[in-house]
Formats: C-alpha cells, sequence, structure tokens
C-alpha cells in the first residue's frame, strides 16, 4: 500500500520506531524524501524480500564453514580418480578439525603430500602423529570449474 | 606488590618468524629448512628459526645470508598470505574474547579478564588453548605473553620463543623485570632509555622502583605512562577496532639498483604520492601536512615537510608542492635508494570546506577526476593510471617485475599459481598450499 509522507512527518514516525515496520525502510525513504525537491515522495512498504534472504547462506559458508582453517590444493595426480577427483581440480583442505572413516584426506608420507582415502584401521591417523604418515587436513570439496 | 594475581588479564600473541612461518606452512618442503623472506629488496626481512640457527637475522643482504648459508631458500614476500594468516590468526582469538587488538600483522592484544568461568579454564589454560589451536588450523606457532598490563604483556611475550608462553603476574611483579633493560621496554626508544641510564635507571626493575617524582621530573607524559605500565597499573587499554585509528598514512618505497637519475627517482617520490592519496582517500581523508623523505644509498634519510592551505588527498593539488619539497631536498650526483611520501594532521573528507580564495568550480573538477580515478584503479589495479610525473617508475624495466630488480623470480608463487578464474591481481582470500596432490 503506498503512502505519502512530508519529511516533517516521518522525523516524529521515526523517533516512535512504528513496531509494525522496519526501521531500515523507514530511514530509506527518510533519506529520499529529504533528498528531493519539495520534500514529497512516495514511501512504501519495504519489500519482505530482503528480510527473507537473511537466512541464506553465501557459497563461501556454504563451501568453508570453517573458514579460519581452510587451506587450497590443486590436484595434479589421478590417485583419486576413483573418487571422482581429477587432475585440475582445487580442493579444500581443512587443517586442525579429526578426520573420520571413508574421509579423502591429505596425508604427508615421507615429506612428500598424497590424497588418501580413511578406512577403518587408520583410525588413529586422525590423532595427527602416526610414525612415518602425518595428517595434513581433510578433503572437504572438491570444486571442478570449467570457464 | 600486588595482593591480587590477576587483577586484569592481557594477552600478547606474537607470532615466531612470522612470514618465514607462513611460507613453512604453505609449503611442506620447505619445514625444518633454513628459509628467508625479502628476495624483492634484496634483504632478509624475515628468517625462520633453522635460518636464525645459523646467524641469519633480519636486516641482513641477501648475499651475506647466501654467503653465509649456501643452502639457504630466499623467497620473495607475500603479503597477501600473510595477511590472510593474520586475519586468522585474530580469529581464533575472538573465540575466546570479543576484545582483540590487532595490533600489527603478527601481533595481537586480547583482554581475557573475567573470562575463566565462562571457559571453564584459568588464564595460561586459555592462553594455550589459542596457542594450540593456531598450530593445529593454521600450522605456525606464536608465543604469548600474558599479564596485567599491555607493556608487562609484550616483555612477558619476547621471554620465550618459539611457541613460548610466560606469565607475569601482577605478585610476580618487581622481580620478573630484574634482567630487562630500559631500552627493551616497548615505547622507551634509544633516547629516553639513555636519558634514564644517565639518572641511573639501567633496568626494568630499577626504573619500576622509581618514585613518580623521580619519574615525573626525567620523562614526559607518555614516559611516565609507561611507568605506570611497568608498575601494573593500565593506561593502554585494549582498542578493539581492526588495526589502529589511521593517524597518518606512509608510503616508502626502495628501489633497486639505487638510482642517481633525478627524474626516476623524482618519479619515485610521485608513485609514492599518488599511492598514499588513493588509501587517504580510500579512508576518506585529507591531510593537512605532506612530509617528503629521500632516503640516500648509504641509508641516511632527509625529509621536508609542509603544510597546505587546505587539506587535501589529490596528487594533482600536491605535486607542485612536493616537487618543491624535491628540489630543496635532492642532491646532484648522489645516489638514492628509497623515497617516501608521508601524510600527517589528517581529517575527514565530509567538512569539506574552501576557503574564500578557492577556486570551488575547479576543486570540484578536480573531486569528479579522482572519482573517476579510484573507480579505474579499483576495477583495472593501481598502476592503471598515475601522474605523468610518476611514470617512468611504473613503466621502466625494474618495475616489470613487481617493484624491483629480481625482476619475474621475485614476484610471490601466489601471483604466478592461479586458479581458473583468478587474475593476476584478485585471487581467493584462502592460502593455498605450493605443489599439488
Amino acid at each position: 500500500m503506498p503512502r505519502i509522507f512530508h519529511t516533517f512527518s516521518i522525523l516524529p514516525l521515526l523517533g516512535f520506531g512504528l513496531e509494525s515496520c522496519h526501521s531500515r525502510g523507514f530511514s530509506a525513504s527518510y533519506r529520499s524524501a529529504s533528498g528531493g525537491n519539495g520534500g514529497v515522495r512516495p514511501a512504501s512498504w519495504p519489500s519482505p524480500a530482503e528480510e527473507e534472504l537473511q537466512d541464506t547462506l553465501s557459497f563461501d559458508e556454504w563451501l568453508m564453514p570453517r573458514k579460519e582453517s581452510s587451506f587450497l590444493l590443486p590436484v595434479g595426480s589421478t590417485d583419486m580418480q576413483e573418487a571422482g577427483i581429477l587432475p585440475g581440480d582445487t580442493l579444500i583442505v581443512e587443517k586442525g578439525f579429526p578426520a573420520h572413516p571413508n574421509d579423502v584426506v591429505v596425508v604427508d608420507l615421507h615429506g612428500s603430500w598424497k590424497l588418501r582415502r580413511l578406512n577403518r584401521q587408520d583410525k588413529n591417523l586422525s590423532s595427527p602423529e602416526k610414525e612415518d604418515c602425518r595428517l595434513v587436513g581433510v578433503v572437504t570439496a572438491v570444486i571442478r570449474k570449467y570457464h | 606488590m600486588f595482593n591480587q594475581s590477576w587483577p586484569r588479564a592481557i594477552l600478547l600473541l606474537d607470532g615466531d618468524a612470522f612470514f618465514a612461518s607462513c611460507e613453512q606452512a604453505v609449503d611442506p618442503a620447505l619445514l625444518g629448512k633454513p628459509v628467508v623472506t625479502g628476495k624483492e629488496r634484496n634483504i632478509v626481512s624475515a628468517a625462520s628459526y633453522e635460518a636464525r640457527a645459523l646467524g641469519i637475522t633480519r636486516g641482513v643482504t641477501l648475499w651475506d645470508a647466501k654467503k653465509r648459508c649456501p643452502q639457504l631458500v630466499v623467497l620473495p614476500s607475500d603479503y597477501e598470505t600473510y595477511s590472510i594468516f593474520s586475519k586468522r590468526v585474530f580469529e581464533i582469538m575472538r573465540r575466546y574474547t570479543p576484545t582483540v587488538e590487532e595490533y600489527s600483522i603478527d601481533e595481537g592484544f586480547a583482554d581475557l579478564t573475567g573470562l575463566r568461568r565462562l571457559h571453564h579454564l584459568n588464564y595460561r589454560d586459555i592462553t594455550k588453548k589459542m596457542q594450540l589451536e593456531i598450530h593445529k588450523e593454521l600450522g605456525i606457532t606464536v608465543s604469548a605473553g600474558l599479564s596485567i598490563t599491555k607493556t608487562l604483556a609484550k616483555i612477558a611475550a619476547k621471554k620465550q620463543k618459539p611457541a613460548g608462553f610466560t606469565a607475569i603476574s601482577g605478585r610476580d611483579l618487581p622481580t620478573a623485570l630484574s634482567d630487562l633493560l630500559v631500552g627493551d621496554i616497548w615505547n622507551i626508544g634509544p633516547s629516553t632509555a639513555e636519558l634514564l641510564n644517565r639518572f641511573g635507571i639501567k633496568t626494568a626493575e630499577q626504573f619500576a622502583g622509581a618514585s613518580l617524582e623521580q619519574v615525573g621530573k626525567i620523562l614526559t607524559k607518555p614516559g611516565v605512562a609507561v611507568w605506570n605500565e611497568i608498575n601494573g597499573r593500565m593506561v593502554y587499554p585494549v582498542a578493539v577496532q581492526q588495526g589502529a585509528p589511521v593517524q597518518s598514512i606512509s608510503k616508502m618505497k626502495t628501489f633497486t639498483p639505487p638510482s642517481n637519475n633525478k627524474s626516476y627517482v623524482y618519479s619515485q617520490l610521485m608513485k609514492n604520492l599518488d599511492n598514499a592519496c588513493a588509501k587517504a582517500r580510500r579512508h576518506l581523508l585529507l591531510a593537512k601536512k605532506i612530509i617528503i623523505v629521500l632516503r640516500k644509498n648509504d641509508f641516511r634519510t632527509y625529509g621536508l615537510e609542509a603544510k597546505l592551505s587546505r587539506p587535501s588527498a589529490f596528487p594533482l593539488e600536491l605535486s607542485s608542492v612536493v616537487e618543491e619539497l624535491f628540489m630543496k631536498t635532492y642532491e646532484k650526483d648522489i645516489f638514492y635508494r628509497a623515497t617516501g611520501v608521508l601524510l600527517v594532521d589528517l581529517m575527514g573528507n565530509t567538512v569539506f570546506q574552501p576557503s574564500l580564495f578557492d577556486d570551488t568550480v575547479k576543486i570540484e573538477k578536480i573531486l569528479f577526476a579522482y572519482r573517476a580515478i579510484d573507480e579505474l584503479r579499483e576495477k583495472y589495479g593501481k598502476y592503471v593510471i598515475c601522474q605523468g610525473s610518476a611514470l617512468s617508475s611504473v613503466v621502466s624495466p625494474a618495475h616489470s617485475g613487481g617493484e624491483n630488480s629480481g625482476g619475474r623470480c621475485a614476484e610471490p608463487d601466489r601471483k604466478k599459481r592461479l586458479l581458473k578464474g583468478e587474475t593476476k591481481r584478485r585471487h581467493l582470500p584462502l592460502p593455498l598450499f605450493r605443489g599439488t596432490v
């Protein structure tokens, strides 16, 4: 429902902070009202779309729920072809979180990094040190970008 | 001295050989090896602990370092990656307290006062947990200093490195300072230290034990603040805003090889003016005073300052001032290695008041031009447009490899290894592991 406000009538309304309105929508309409010539502008109710979209995830959040401990690692080998990981892919590797059986992980084997899938026997890999094989991180996503 | 051990709990986390540690964290092949950064400047800017064990310290020339240790790994600085690690360290600190001050790229203060019950841990264990998480999730180590003021936390953090933890509680107070010289206290410069020495105050413990009357007579207000701080009385609170408020903007760049070519040195200065002004505009600031600095090849540095009749952040207006200052400072046939521009006395650009005698139409035009210039720089990189007089610094062969003589090989790896969709200038904000799997 479109409504007409005069600039001077909006100021007191803002002060009250009408319960049924979003203060954001109001301050926006106030700005447009004061910016114009003559001071009269239609001020509509804010679209609910903005509010509804508060609870969506960004691609960043979706790919990296723990961004502080996520790293990028390019794939060069076909070691994990059977898991659908191909040369040219980019992995998101998370450090410092425990690995679970069946996870694809990056391990440090005598100083060189390899991709492995954890099976049940490897369980103690999730504790960081194990003789010549050290867990670097867990692969949490595989990205294949075509363009 | 204090009847309470922890009237406050102030923590400083300090990265261990931070730049070199970041390089080791993204490249498994560098673990355990002597690594230094600073290839683009031909000077060691950070040395890993393995390199330090071989006697290589910050500031040594690469030539000397290589001579001392032929197997040394020398890397160009990759500030983008270091900045990402830096932000992550602060994020991990914020898991425990919202009061975190990003003091520098590798140092952060946190106020832990009153958080023991929330975390069911004492202050030492909160700190240890932060250190452990940083190590596990980032692959770098930090040293911790825990005390009751920032100055004391800073002293504590230096005591044990790397991955150290030192606490100075209120009860430890005077004795914990016995082996420290006054000159090693944070915010006590060499000349203040010398002054104190002349009055017989040599160690931090002696300084702390001096009376207010005595200290007040020798030192000015900032010095008395330090005296209070090392006596456990807080003067500097942990300032939460990210990074210090911008009080001055400086752009100082070394160019190699050093040059005695007047127009080249001048163009370097102009490039710094361009960049300093762009930063000021980005922060919506104008400067009331400008300082130019020329550094000779023997590291002797000369500067001149000028007060501006009207605050500005526009090279078009400032270049004539800078040229005048340059002409007064520059000496013929002398080799220079660096130039710098400092903008000081900054104020917000929102209250922009041209004086009666200013040509307001011209000012409007300048503002308009710089809006366009800033948009161009934002979109295509900072060297896409510059003052004509800065041109030779930007297009000279020395520039093509980033900044200096190292050329392409002095460019960090991150600039050369691009993921699909990344450009040379814009990368994903995550550290990229070196190598592939």
